[in-house]
């Protein structure tokens, strides 16, 4: 027979267990777990026709090696972009840097810090070996959340996503915090293409697995920043840097950057119940070198991507449309590199690559690339066909 | 109590900062964050050592080690993209139901057997789940890591391997 002591026992374990489950079951979240994509009403629609480019150097020259820049429209019209900086890819001394876009002076302000390795490791309180990608959004707060790769381990195959926050539109951050989203060691997790909001406020931000296998996925973040759900976009070895376009409430599409797939394309997945599931990986008509694409969903409903239309390099760089949800597109234009204010030793290899798209609200497209890795482009273009524009 | 001096000094040896990061800040950066079940278990050799009573037994171990290896058997390959399916995204505040339906007769087998080891790891890390103690929103990672998993293969190879000697 069981001693007291014994069943004593037992029923202080079965209901610290007990309380533990329903604890766990417990759902605070104030979010929705059906999800549906926030897909912005058009305001001023944007005319694709005959587009006029404007081409601006965004980055200062110095340091030497910039790649990966990301933007947004903040207030007043004006747009923050964000890139990394060093003496090359992968240094210790790679920062984050940041700078302002006057659309009434059209000109962009000095180049500035936004964040370093050191500061982010002190945030973190652990060991960071250097700094990768970022990828900035504006929440219906106005808060930017300025997300980016840091590596502590190896690689970029050991790579975290960090995220800050800014509550004065870019000028300063608050601490840096590291989203767990894989269980080994956090290894892997990269981020690069455009976040997407939901309608319950919550964030998707659309990451990369780089550890063995080359996959995409989505988070779900709540707006405090904590990961409520974690979707995969495709799985295995060959497809890389999701950018999702919300096509309706429930639809969208993600193209994926081709890194091993053959056909050399650009990839694509598809959802129709707001994220939940994906199609399995299908190539497009687009080529693909294995580089990052851009895909924008216009005001005018269309699909805006920008792409390297090749098989090996990143030599050329171009926009193309289309009006089905990205089922065939049509090329618009071939984006002209700008014309170099450098030495001519530097335009050896001339690569136009990590673009990023951005529509602003008077009607004008953005489009931001690095040029052989030692500059930051920023080409305006607007059409005379569209409303509001001088 | 001198046994306790060496891990002492140790533990005190990973608040000293270097280059504005404390020591146990470059172990954690590239040995990532432990699970409870891992902090528990430390916690118990710790116990142990200081002549406390010793929770992990070799039944106690048993039991833990095919929870940890059944799960990381589970958990790793599919996380690293071998099938569409994700495993490690069942443990996201979203999708807990399945993961706590499926945790839950694991944590009753323990219970019904009297194995503590495996029910306080189980209980302790839903807790601090709860709590947000650590980095992560996953439960996974205060369920199992890698480097459990990897002590728990050992540890089972050497269980066995004796056996068998033992057995001859």
């Amino acid at each position: 027979m069981k001693s007291l002591e014994g069943r004593a026992w037992a029923l202080v374990s079965l209901a610290a267990f007990a309380s533990a489950f329903v604890a766990a079951f417990v759902d605070d979240a104030p979010v929705s777990s059906d999800p549906a994509f926030q897909v912005a009403r058009p305001s001023t629609s944007t005319s694709l026709v005959a587009l006029e480019g404007e081409t601006r150097i965004v980055s200062s020259g110095s340091p030497v090696s910039v790649h990966s820049a990301t933007a947004v429209e903040i207030a007043g019209g004006r747009i923050r972009a964000f890139w990394y900086g060093g003496s090359r890819e992968g240094a210790k001394d790679v920062a984050i840097y940041t700078a302002v876009f006057d659309p009434l002076s059209y000109a962009w302000g000095p180049q500035e810090v936004a964040t370093t390795r050191e500061e982010t490791a002190r945030d973190l309180g652990r060991y960071v070996k250097k700094l990768g990608n970022p990828v900035v959004a504006r929440d219906s707060r106005r808060r930017l959340w300025l997300f980016y790769v840091s590596v502590s381990l190896g690689g970029w195959s050991g790579s975290a996503v960090n995220f800050r926050i800014s509550e004065d539109e870019g000028a300063t951050f608050g601490p840096a915090r590291r989203i767990v989203t894989s269980p080994l060691l956090n290894l892997g997790t990269l981020v690069r293409g455009p976040v997407l909001p939901f309608e319950d406020g919550t964030l998707g931000i659309p990451v990369y697995h780089e550890l063995l296998g080359k996959f995409g996925e989505l988070l779900r973040l709540s707006p405090e920043g904590d990961v409520l759900d974690k979707i995969r976009l495709s799985h295995g070895r060959s497809s890389l840097q999701p950018a999702v376009v919300p096509l309706g409430r429930l639809e969208a599409v993600a193209f994926l950057r081709s890194s091993g797939f053959r056909p050399k394309r650009v990839l694509s997945v598809r959802t129709e119940n707001g994220g939940r599931t994906w199609s399995d990986l299908a190539p497009t008509e687009l080529r693909n070198p294995d580089a990052a694409v851009a895909a924008l969903r216009t005001s005018g409903g269309e699909i805006l991507i920008a792409f390297n239309d090749s098989e090996v390099d990143r030599g050329n760089l171009k926009l193309a449309v289309s009006r089905d949800g990205g089922r065939s597109f049509t090329v618009l234009l071939t984006v002209n590199p700008p014309r170099p204010p450098w030495p001519p030793g530097e335009v050896a290899s001339p690569e136009l690559a990590y673009p990023w798209l951005l529509e602003s609200s008077d009607g004008a497209l953005h489009l931001l690339y690095s040029w052989n890795r030692s500059r930051i482009v920023h080409v305006r273009y607007r059409s005379p066909a569209s409303t509001g524009l001088p | 109590m001198k046994r306790l001096l060496l891990p002492a000094a140790f533990l005190a040896l990973l608040f000293v900062p270097i280059e504005g990061i404390p020591v146990a800040g470059y172990v954690r950066g590239i040995a990532g964050d432990l699970s409870i079940t891992t902090l528990l278990l430390l916690a118990s050799s710790a116990v142990a050592l200081a002549g406390g009573p010793k929770l992990h037994d070799r039944r106690e171990l048993q039991a833990l080690a095919a929870f940890v290896l059944a799960s990381a058997a589970f958990l790793y390959p599919m996380a690293l993209g071998l099938t569409s399916f994700d495993p490690y995204a069942l443990g996201y505040p979203h999708r807990m139901r399945g993961f706590l339906l499926g945790l839950a007769p694991v944590a009753l087998f323990a219970w019904f057997r009297g194995r503590l080891l495996l029910l306080l790891a189980v209980v302790l890390a839903l807790a601090a789940f709860r709590f947000e103690l650590l980095e992560s929103r996953n439960l996974w990672d205060y369920l199992l890591d890698p480097w459990l998993a990897v002590c728990m293969l050992f540890w089972a190879g050497f269980t066995i391997f004796g056996l068998l000697s033992k057995s001859r």
